[in-house]
């Protein structure tokens, strides 16, 4: 065949079209992120987007959340098995969150527009966003005492959410009728189908320029490349065998079981392929991984040893596998409750992670907290009379690298939400932040020591309010690398009335009154390398800088550090010239 | 006789100082370099005022207008060679520096690391205090653990102090009382209240534009002092105007008070000249390219606006993403997008463990400068490969003036590149040029094809000392068909400077409804702020018939968390008027979010008044027409080398200051000027236009 002069797209034009088509993405989400109403969308950004190809593959995402990369694939999917392509008309938008069809947990709606162009499917704009309230036992829809998916809230298969561009009316009511903060929740809504429409918009405009054509090639040319380039470096790792075991605290329900995670990674040239055959069967609790979820973890991990040039999309699924058996803790048979499943998944990143370390060594740092800690209150605003749902997740220390100390309090792992401004939290919920700091001596000791945890402590300003808290690490320290030690373990407080101080397990849903406070310690990372090679500047940075005491200088270092400060001729600050 | 007036920018940048002077009588512009001087870049200033009084014969009594642009602020930071500074913050929050926004910027990062805080954590301190959300006092503050805290900032000789106490912006009671007392106890410490500087709600991002701008403070007006000072001794009688961050101007104390709106002072009068120049040549879709002696930057002008975002991130690096920014110091400040890579003329080039030849981010910069300089370089820079490959000609360098040592740096581009690599001198000088190239290609690509933007759409304005040198090859690699070379590339920032508005900005909280709201009380605010504006403008002399009073309002629905800024008609505002206001705010966000809220609140967040004061046009003298015979511009041919054709080849040369309007030529040419050489490759043609532009056209595709 003759190429024609449109199809005729050089190197250049293809790099254009792919950038375009990253800008229209991004575009997406920054229109998710400042148009909607919750907090976990507009401060946290938790909302991910991407373009597929017609045939449901992905073709770019703006990477912000990597966890809630991929899971998009699988529900589109599960759209496209109920809704056959030839049905599909402009106008027509999809929604689904079911998590035994492609989803991943009940808070986490999925929204897909396809684009036509000339009549033609061209392709899909999808968005996916955690809510902060989809029904269910307690406000935020995480029960950590859940045994069964109905507990969780509204479970929404794939549905027509509009048909020619007209909402779908009865699901809108259906929904508005199960959901606590029903504005809140259609503010989001609607940002989705906004931001969608802002997609179509902009890929049209692409389309005119370049053709149907000339970018659908742009598209299977960026995704080949992709796999390309990820074969090269897959080729690169020895082939073999690597192991590795790790555990969650318990399951929520039954609070005296560890919960165990398993995985054999095999190198085979080209490939990946990682078998949790050995990890527990699946538990009474809402720690159930839907495989989705599994395997979008698995991406990042994959993702963390491939270089940084390599676009994530479609590629990167043909050069990985993931095998686990059903009715298991990651692929749960229905009923089982999912909705704590990131701690699930945060641990599978770490074994997944550990086994990569074995077979490249220098990649993969010492484990980070391991965990995104969740909160959520829900009651009735006081000043308003109106209920209110707040959730936020955060984590704590990153592990040290082999060649720098691990960051202090920040996300880590398959988790990237912002923090909520502690301003923000207050102008709209009836809380208020008592505390919000690092914790000293939560590193883990080595050469390269680990990131410090987070402290975060609320008050409650509502009568009898609910709180929900999903975390993990407290008996399971997160681990050093070399000869690096441990990161401290989580810890979880509520200071009742009158100043008890009442321990609560890490997976939690109770009540709080007012002004009782909740008190959340997060895990430090662990360190990397030898705690006696660690640089003594560095040292004593740390303790002038209170992030370690001179107790854990001794215990850990077997270092005398004030005398050592004061050995350490402190330069005298520079005079101003003037 | 007419009283003569001139208006005089001074731009100073890393490697060079320039001066710019415009006679508003006759519209002649003249030009003066001089060295910078990095240590205390006021010299430089001096110098190059003292040489327009004594060899220009400038009378420095009669200048109307002195602007000035800077790198000075962001170098500082990027440096770390700011004030000593302290922090005090609502206790329990200490770590508001250290934790940030939480969040990771390079994902799959192993060895990530945040940015280290401006102030280390030992010299944060939590005060027991509390506000509330409705400004409301929860806990009264702590005079005596105040006192306490500065005692020990005091002891530990802090030079600036930047506060910054939750929900300051409702309520700054607390803040200034803690700045009351502070100033008692530190009297010598520049003091910043985060609502003064930045009243937003976020605390991350209001403290560190705070704790930027006490960072500064110290360095800042100490410079803008001297600087003052300086002019008044040499009889200069108006006061010194500072280029900000969003391309208008402001007067120095402010600039003093509020050193983080000047940050990327010097980089946008760069984008203002080049939109200026833009459209004097009637293009409105331009990139600007301005390669200087340490770094290289671009811009994007789209429909004759240039792009702003509302703040910056200082330190952030530059291939990010909208959405992933960030990772940098948060500064709270209208800014001109640029993006950056440290590609300029003094970059060095340098063999990392590989063999591999990298070229910057590390500048030779104007001391020691190249090492044909002579004046102690001895590594080799982005320059010295230039002129070693004939594309800067010897003899039009800085008019001549300065001796260059050519023999010293071929020797020591063998010795350092050429020899470990087993190539030629000439081979390892265009290595350097195409790995320098290469960085700014990507540069380029990020705010133009990465925004979506196709280049062949827009035409290049190539400046800077450098810009024209490199500027037409990079444009052939992006399919850009047309450059635009100013007269003066390498002084167009500072010109920039003569042509920018100016501008001050007020802004207020008011969070209320729109439609059925205290009008009355807005229209209120609205006219105080505007009388403000008057007067300041006042102050620098304008005259109230060139003042123009933009109003807008930061708006959204009740339950968002972004604003969007609306303009609004001039007033005075009814109360009818809310239902108009409400439409305007829909349709903004039906326009950028693809949909509105019809019943949703919408609320005024932020009144904000910009005062524009417009600077006079500039007449620019017209060039005489030429006769087209270019033999008065005609020089003697040399060997130059093009990356394209990857060697040197015979080309023709021509003296810039001898081109006519409507004069035409094609490339391969060399056109020499004292700010800045032309390197302009087969295939493209030139042409003279009334105004001394070169303007520069793709011609075909060469065999």
């Amino acid at each position: 065949m003759k190429p024609s002069r449109n199809n005729a797209l050089n190197a250049f034009r293809l790099e254009i079209v792919s950038h375009a088509l990253n800008a229209i993405t991004e575009e997406i989400q920054l229109t998710l992120l400042r148009s909607a109403y919750s907090h976990v969308v507009k401060e946290a950004q938790d909302a991910s987007c991407a373009i597929f190809t017609a045939a449901g593959r992905i073709v770019t995402q703006p990477v912000v959340i990597p966890g809630q990369l991929g899971s998009m694939r699988f529900m589109l999917l599960e759209v496209l098995k109920a809704f056959p392509p030839a049905t599909m008309r402009p106008g027509d938008v999809y929604i689904l969150n079911d998590p035994y069809r492609g989803g991943s947990h009940l808070p986490d709606i999925a929204v897909f527009r396809p684009i036509f162009y000339k009549d033609r499917l061209f392709a899909f704009a999808g968005c996916i966003i955690h809510y902060s309230d989809v029904g269910g036992m307690v406000p935020g829809s995480n029960p950590m005492n859940a045994s069964e998916i109905y507990q969780e809230g509204l479970v929404i298969p794939p549905l027509k959410l509009c048909e020619d561009g007209d909402e779908n009316t009865t699901l809108i009511e259906i929904i508005r009728a199960n959901v606590r903060v029903p504005d809140i929740f259609m503010g989001d809504l609607r940002a989705q189908e906004g931001a969608l429409l802002k997609g179509e918009q902009r890929l049209h405009d692409l389309l005119d320029r370049y053709g149907f054509d000339g970018v659908m090639k742009a598209m299977e040319l960026l995704i080949e490349y992709s796999e390309k380039k990820a074969r090269e470096a897959i080729k690169a790792i020895p082939n073999g065998f690597y192991e590795f075991t790790d555990y969650m605290d318990h399951d929520g329900v039954d609070l005296s079981k560890p919960v165990k995670i398993h995985v054999r990674l095999e190198v085979q040239d080209e490939r990946l392929c990682f078998d949790f055959t050995g990890t527990d069967a699946q538990v009474k609790g809402p720690l159930n991984a839907p495989l989705s979820k599994v395997w979008t973890t698995i991406f990042y991990c994959v993702r963390c040893v491939l270089p940084d040039d390599i676009p994530f999309n479609d590629g990167l699924t043909r050069v990985v596998e993931v095998h686990v058996p059903e009715g298991t803790l990651l692929n749960p048979r229905h009923p089982a409750a999912v909705n704590a499943r990131s701690v699930t998944v945060n641990r599978v990143a770490d074994a997944a992670l550990g086994a990569l370390a074995l077979a490249v060594p220098k990649h993969i740092g010492a484990q980070s907290c391991g965990v995104p800690t969740g909160v959520s209150f829900g009651g009735v605003h006081p000043q308003t009379g109106r209920n209110f749902v707040f959730y936020e997740s955060y984590c704590g220390g990153m592990g040290g690298s082999h060649t720098t100390d691990g960051a202090d309090g920040v996300s880590t792992g398959s988790s990237n939400a912002m923090n909520i401004p502690v301003e923000s939290i207050e102008i709209d919920y009836p809380i208020r932040m008592v505390r919000y700091e690092l914790v000293p001596d939560s590193g883990g000791s080595g050469k390269f020591r680990g990131g410090l945890g987070l402290l975060r402590e609320y008050e409650m300003l509502a009568e009898n309010a609910t709180v929900s808290v999903r975390g993990d690490r407290a008996q399971f320290a997160p681990r050093g690398l070399y000869q690096g030690g441990e990161g401290s373990f989580s810890s979880f407080f509520i200071q009742r009335a009158g100043g008890r101080l009442e321990k609560i397990p890490s997976k939690f849903s109770g009540r709080v009154q007012r002004g009782e406070r909740l008190r959340v310690t997060t895990p430090g990372g662990g360190g990397f390398g030898n705690a006696s090679e660690r640089d003594r500047a560095a040292l004593v940075r740390d303790f002038l800088d209170g992030k370690i005491t001179a107790e854990k200088t001794k215990t850990d270092y077997g270092i005398d550090i004030r005398a050592e400060a004061q050995a350490l001729n402190r330069p005298k600050p520079s005079k101003v010239t003037r | 006789m007419k009283e003569e007036r001139y208006r005089v920018a001074v731009d100073v940048g890393g490697t060079f100082t320039d001066l710019v002077i415009l006679d508003e009588t006759s519209g002649r512009i003249q030009t003066l370099k001089v060295s910078s001087t990095p240590r205390d870049p006021s010299e430089a200033v001096l110098n190059g005022v003292r040489r327009a009084r004594d060899d220009l014969g400038l009378h420095l009594s009669h200048v109307s207008q002195f602007t000035h642009g800077t790198t000075v602020c962001s170098n500082i930071v990027l440096e770390g060679r700011g004030a000593r500074t302290g922090l005090l913050v609502t206790e329990g929050f200490r770590d508001l520096l250290e934790i940030q926004r939480h969040k990771r910027y390079r994902l799959f990062d192993q060895s990530y690391q945040k940015i280290r805080p401006l102030v280390p954590r030992r010299f944060c301190f939590g005060i027991p205090e509390r506000v509330g959300a409705n400004g409301e006092i929860v806990r009264p503050l702590d005079e005596t653990a105040l006192v306490q805290a500065l005692r020990q900032l005091a002891a530990e000789e802090m030079e600036a102090l930047a506060i910054c106490f939750l929900f300051s912006f409702r309520n700054p009671v607390h803040e200034n009382r803690a700045g009351e007392i502070a100033r008692d106890i530190l009297p010598n410490c520049f003091v910043s209240l985060s609502s003064d500087i930045y009243p937003q709600y976020r605390e991350y991002e209001r403290a560190s534009t705070t704790a930027v701008n006490a960072y500064l403070g110290p360095r800042v007006s100490a410079y803008l002092e001297r600087m003052s000072e300086t002019l008044v001794d040499v009889d200069v009688k108006v006061p010194l105007h500072m280029m900000q961050s969003n391309g208008g101007v402001i007067s120095w104390e402010e600039a003093t008070r509020m050193p983080c709106r000047i940050v990327e002072s010097g980089p946008a009068a760069g984008v203002i000249a080049a939109a200026h120049f833009g459209k004097v040549a009637g293009r409105r879709n331009l990139i600007s390219f301005d390669m200087g002696g340490t770094s290289a930057k671009a811009g994007l002008i789209e429909n004759g606006e240039v792009r702003q975002s509302s703040g910056q991130e200082l330190g952030a690096g530059i291939n990010i993403s909208r959405i992933l920014q960030g990772g940098g110091y948060y500064v709270g400040a209208a800014t001109i997008d640029l993006a950056e890579v440290g590609a300029g003329g003094g970059s060095i080039a340098w063999l990392d463990g590989g063999g591999v030849l990298k070229v910057g981010p590390q500048s030779a910069g104007a001391d020691p400068g190249p090492i044909a300089y002579g004046l102690g370089g001895n590594q080799v820079t982005v320059t010295d490969a230039n002129l070693l490959l004939g594309r800067v000609p010897v003899e039009y360098f800085l008019g001549g003036e300065m001796p260059l040592d050519l023999e010293k740096a071929r020797s020591v581009v063998n010795e350092q590149l050429a020899k470990p690599l087993n190539i030629t001198v000439e081979e390892a000088c265009a290595t350097v040029i195409e790995v320098a190239n290469a960085s700014m290609l990507k540069m380029l690509r990020i705010v133009t094809v990465e925004k979506g933007c196709d280049p062949a759409q827009f035409s290049l304005v190539a400046f800077g000392g450098n810009g024209p040198v490199h500027g037409i090859e990079l444009a052939g690699d992006l399919g850009i068909r047309e450059v635009i070379v100013p007269p003066s590339p390498g002084l167009l920032s500072a010109q920039g400077l003569l042509v920018a508005d100016i501008r001050y900005d007020f802004r207020q909280t008011h969070v209320g409804p729109v439609v059925d709201g205290d009008m009355a009380e807005i229209e209120r605010l609205f006219s105080a702020l505007e009388k403000r504006g008057k007067e300041a403008l006042k102050r620098y002399g304008m005259a109230e018939g060139s003042i123009v009073f933009q109003r807008s309002a930061d708006m959204r629905y009740q339950r968002q968390a972004y604003e969007i800024n609306v303009r609004l008609s001039d007033g005075p505002l009814l109360t009818s008027h809310g239902a108009s206001i409400a439409e305007a705010f829909h349709e903004c966000h039906e326009r950028l979010y693809g949909r509105r809220d019809t019943a949703g609140l919408i609320q005024f967040v932020t009144l904000l008044v910009t005062a524009v004061g417009h600077t006079r046009r500039l007449r620019y003298q017209p060039l005489s027409n030429g006769d087209g015979s270019l033999k008065k511009a005609l020089r003697a041919p040399r060997k130059v080398y093009f990356l394209r054709e990857a060697k040197m080849i015979e080309c023709p040369c021509y003296d810039r200051a001898f081109l006519r309007a409507g004069d035409a030529l094609r490339g391969p040419a060399l056109i020499g000027a004292p700010d800045s050489t032309t390197v302009v490759p087969r295939g493209w043609k030139i042409r003279c236009d009334e105004i001394g532009n070169l303007m520069i056209t793709y011609e075909r595709e060469v065999a």
